[in-house]
């Protein structure tokens, strides 16, 4: 323990490139797990609320299957289901960024479903169309901006929620792609100092983060 | 020829039929109004004439053209939803320009003045 005030630990963790690389790595994790799900979400609710709004009940359950699901398991269950195949699946970074996407699966559709059902979303596309727009271009140009803030806000909680994780990340890749969780147990274990400086860091980390996004949000709406 | 009819039409949901056998014409300019209690398909007869449902079996036509199959979009009918549907992200201007935008209508005609 440190006798008194010090940035110390901060200077050791901001000199190290290996920080760096880990919160980059978790930066990249993140957004690409949280833009793929949402981006299958949307096209996956498109067909439930065009085609047939009976697969919504089908769309639920599997949604929030990985809710269920604690994190040691689904990593296990991904790498004996995948890590044998000779496809292109039993590469670990395929692996992995495919379980964050799994991961972060029942955050961003119950945002998405409420944000829907809260401005009746088929009702809307409906009204569209009888003034002339497809049904692609009413939920382009109709759902999507009405149901931007809840994609926003499932995003951030998702957010969140990849950059606490650990299990995952030490499971299915470990040190071939150490994230910051991964980062911040190899350090706990040499300096308690440096830890609570990890933690204060992912902290501001996902803060800065939050802050910009609804600064962004508030002048799109604003500009509107 | 009727401006509006209904031909043997059909709608079932599932097992259920709930429009059987429509016949009904319905001329240019002539005020037509459905009564009937609350869930004898008044609603689901005019949602297959907006072509917001598609028909079992039959055939609606359109100043003597079969709109069928024909999607909403190109049927040019017009209906007032109960919950009005106004679009909650677009202003007064742009709600009441949309359907003119979608039919890209030359800008000086829609634009709001």
């Amino acid at each position: 323990m440190p006798q008194g005030f010090t940035l110390r630990n901060y200077i050791e963790l901001f000199s190290d490139p290996e920080f760096w690389g880990s919160i980059g790595r978790t930066l990249v994790l993140c957004a690409v797990s949280v833009l793929v799900t949402i981006v299958l979400l949307l096209l996956a609710m498109y067909v439930v609320l065009v085609v047939n709004r009976r697969l919504g009940a089908i769309m639920q359950f599997v949604c929030m299957i990985p809710y269920a699901l604690q994190g040691v398991i689904l990593s296990i269950s991904i790498i004996s289901l995948y890590s044998g195949t000779s496809t292109l699946l039993s590469n670990r970074m395929l692996m992995l960024f495919g379980a964050y996407t799994v991961l972060v699966l029942p955050y961003i559709y119950q945002g998405i479903r409420n944000s829907m059902n809260a401005i009746n979303a088929g009702m809307l596309i409906q009204a569209a169309e009888m003034l002339g727009c497809g049904k692609f271009t009413a939920y382009w140009k109709v759902v999507l901006p009405n149901v931007f803030s809840g994609i926003l806000v499932s995003a951030l909680l998702a957010q969140s929620i990849v950059f606490g994780d650990f299990v995952l990340a030490n499971n299915i890749a470990g040190n071939n792609y150490q994230n910051i969780q991964v980062f911040l147990n190899r350090r706990m274990f040499t300096s308690s100092g440096l830890a609570s400086a990890i933690v204060v860091v992912i902290f501001l980390v996902v803060f800065v983060i939050t802050g910009l996004v609804m600064k962004l949000e508030k002048r799109d709406a604003k500009e509107k | 020829m009727a401006y509006i009819e209904f031909q043997n039409v059909v709608k079932r949901f599932g097992e259920n039929t709930v429009l059987d056998q429509i016949n009904l014409s319905i001329e240019k300019g002539q005020l037509v109004t459905l009564l009937g209690p609350s869930g004898c398909r008044k609603s689901t007869l005019l949602r297959c004439l907006a072509g917001l449902e598609q028909v079992s079996a039959g055939n609606i036509l359109l100043d003597g053209q079969d709109v069928t199959d024909l999607p909403a979009s190109r049927r040019n009918v017009g209906m007032v939803f109960q919950q009005y549907s106004l679009f909650p992200n677009l202003s007064v201007e742009q709600n009441i320009a949309f359907g003119l935008k979608m039919q890209k209508s030359p800008r000086r005609r829609s634009s709001v003045k």
